[in-house]
């Protein structure tokens, strides 16, 4: 189908460990369709990060193939798949943690520029001031180094950083959870913004289940490395079917009284 | 001091000193009360000062910080003012915490039972055998499975939730009468954290009395009777529970309801607050929160900061909210 930007058969991964072997990702097929936002659930140890590392290409899966844009990550040699690279960007849980400290702001966003080579040292420098100028910063602070900035300033030029080679798709693992509550706000309106404007497909990794019915299209919950359900966003919150999906649900306690559950 | 209260804070107000800098004002001001069989939740977001009043209350700052003034009166006594020797007595025994992480909290090196019975055999309470006893009838009331064998093993042989659950009975295993638990749910999944609140609210049936630091309003809603809600040093707004989250006043307040997301609000506009919370080497004068405030009126919002009672037991930090008839 040509709408599929990045599709993940079967895939399995198997960790050996000292205490044995460890299933992470266990059989899960998944599908990112192109301008979608594809949200995947489940707590920790359920495989969600793995299922992210294994859709990037970032690690081989055990079993099972990862495909995108209908070219096989599994087959495909070293200096295609550096090409098919810049195509995919991730965004981390901890802004600081992936950030350059030792590079400014407009240093790290510039950085994947140069790493692929884009353009010359004054047209990287004008296109990182548009993305940070488009994530939201204030270009006067763009010298500043990461640990300059609050936390939510922090994940906006992580953020800016994984647009600069335009992307296609943009994984998100847990982009807000360490944040606070009226930063993530924010940085949830910057990814609709992005998704609106940039025509971007997302795959958005949390464990807090609002987030992920604000901004997904469709919703895949995972438990101990396996697909227990996937569907439509607003299918799996009216009616899920799953018990596990059941229990994740039941589990929410509600902030406003009249709120819907 | 309200009637009934099991420790009120008054006035409370800690500083940090700083090399060549005037020091750092974390707390302002603060006052609550926590009654005896109720959770009391303060509410707010990183760098509000939360945390730092918990530790002005036990004795447990880090050395550059300074408690300036205020009370703390818990059993008749001044906890700010009756020194570190009298407060160890009231500590771990009178008062427990627990904590966000009980990896970080809890000593890797020691088996359960030695964590556990620590307490008891310190403040003098029982004797070895009756310690044991009583730290493996905590282990089991907290859902331990098979607590005689778990209580020889060491915190890393047990899973997050397990190990926090642990750490609760470690908290309870002296009957406090007054538990602080600072973001006791965050790095638990969500199917075991309403266990663990149910756990703790066993201990508020039994008349302890909780203050809960957390920046999830659903488990603030869930758990606590009252909130105080806190920004840059100060509180803002008091109220009990349910009022605050159903009806908030300060424009913080309605600021934060606004921002958090829900399950069934995907199709709520929201509303964050723009901007971020101040460095609090640059508190804004006035009403701190008066830079990010939509409704903030110039030049009084950046002199002065009114207290208005709104209603019973409710008031905020704003001379412009609406005040119940």
């Amino acid at each position: 189908m040509p709408d599929e930007l990045v599709r993940a058969s079967s895939v399995t991964k198997v960790f050996r460990t000292r205490a044995g072997e460890v299933r992470a990702v266990d059989d899960v097929s998944l599908t990112v369709h192109r301008g979608e936002t594809l949200g995947l659930v489940g707590e920790s140890g359920s495989g969600k990060s793995t299922m992210a590392r294994l859709m990037m290409g970032l690690q081989t899966p055990t079993s099972g193939r990862v495909s995108f844009d209908g070219r096989d990550l599994g087959t495909l040699p070293a200096r295609e798949l550096r090409m098919l690279r810049p195509r995919m960007q991730m965004v981390f849980q901890n802004p600081y943690g992936s950030l350059l400290p030792h590079f400014s702001a407009i240093g790290n966003v510039m950085e994947p520029l140069r790493l692929h080579e884009r353009g010359d040292k004054e047209s990287r420098r004008t296109k990182a001031l548009e993305l940070i100028e488009l994530v939201g910063i204030n270009t006067g602070h763009a010298e500043l180094y990461p640990r300059q900035f609050s936390g939510g300033q922090q994940q906006r030029i992580a953020i800016a950083r994984a647009l600069a080679l335009e992307p296609d798709l943009l994984v998100c693992d847990e982009p807000t959870s360490s944040l606070d509550v009226s930063i993530q706000a924010q940085i949830l309106e910057l990814f609709t913004d992005l998704r609106d404007r940039l025509g971007l497909s997302f795959l958005f990794i949390s464990h807090n289940l609002a987030v992920v019915e604000r901004l997904a299209d469709r919703v895949a919950v995972m438990n101990k490395g396996r697909l227990v359900e996937e569907s439509a966003t607003e299918a799996l919150f009216r009616s899920p079917q799953d018990d596990y999906t059941k229990q994740l649900l039941s589990a929410v306690l509600p902030i406003r009284q009249d709120s819907a559950l | 001091m309200s009637e009934g209260a099991l420790l009120s804070v008054r006035e409370l107000r800690t500083t940090f000193r700083r090399d060549g800098a005037e020091p750092l004002t974390a707390v302002d001001g603060v006052s609550f009360d926590v009654r005896r069989g109720q959770a009391l939740a303060i509410v707010g977001e990183s760098g509000s000062g939360k945390s730092v009043t918990m530790r002005s209350v036990m004795g447990i700052l880090p050395r550059t910080a300074r408690i300036t003034g205020g009370q703390a009166l818990f059993a008749g006594r001044d906890l700010l003012a009756i020194g570190d020797k009298e407060l160890r007595k009231v500590r771990g025994r009178e008062i427990a915490m627990v904590f966000q992480s009980a990896m970080e909290a809890m000593n890797p090196t020691l088996t359960l039972e030695r964590q556990l019975t620590e307490h008891l055999l310190w403040h003098g309470i029982c004797t070895k055998a009756e310690a044991r006893k009583r730290a493996v009838r905590a282990l089991g009331d907290v859902g331990i499975p098979d607590p005689e064998k778990r209580i020889r093993t060491y915190p890393f042989q047990l899973s997050g939730g397990m190990r926090q659950r642990a750490m609760i009975a470690m908290a309870m295993v002296t009957e406090p009468a007054l538990l602080i638990a600072d973001e006791p749910t965050t790095a638990v999944d969500v199917t075991v954290q309403r266990q663990i609140l149910d756990l703790l609210a066993e201990l508020k049936n039994r008349g302890t009395g909780v203050i809960m630091i957390t920046h999830d309003l659903g488990v603030a809603r869930y758990f606590c009777d009252d909130a105080v809600v806190m920004y840059a040093g100060r509180v803002v707004e008091r109220a009990p529970m349910g009022r605050l989250l159903d009806d908030p006043r300060h424009p913080y307040s309605v600021g934060l309801l606004g921002s958090g997301v829900e399950v069934g609000g995907r199709d709520l506009p929201l509303r964050p607050i723009p901007g971020s919370p101040p460095d609090l080497s640059h508190r804004p004068e006035g009403c701190p929160f008066h830079p990010r405030c939509a409704q903030a009126e110039l030049p009084r919002c950046a002199t002065e900061q009114e207290i208005l009672t709104i209603g019973p037991g409710r008031d905020a930090a704003c001379w412009k909210v609406a005040v119940d008839a």
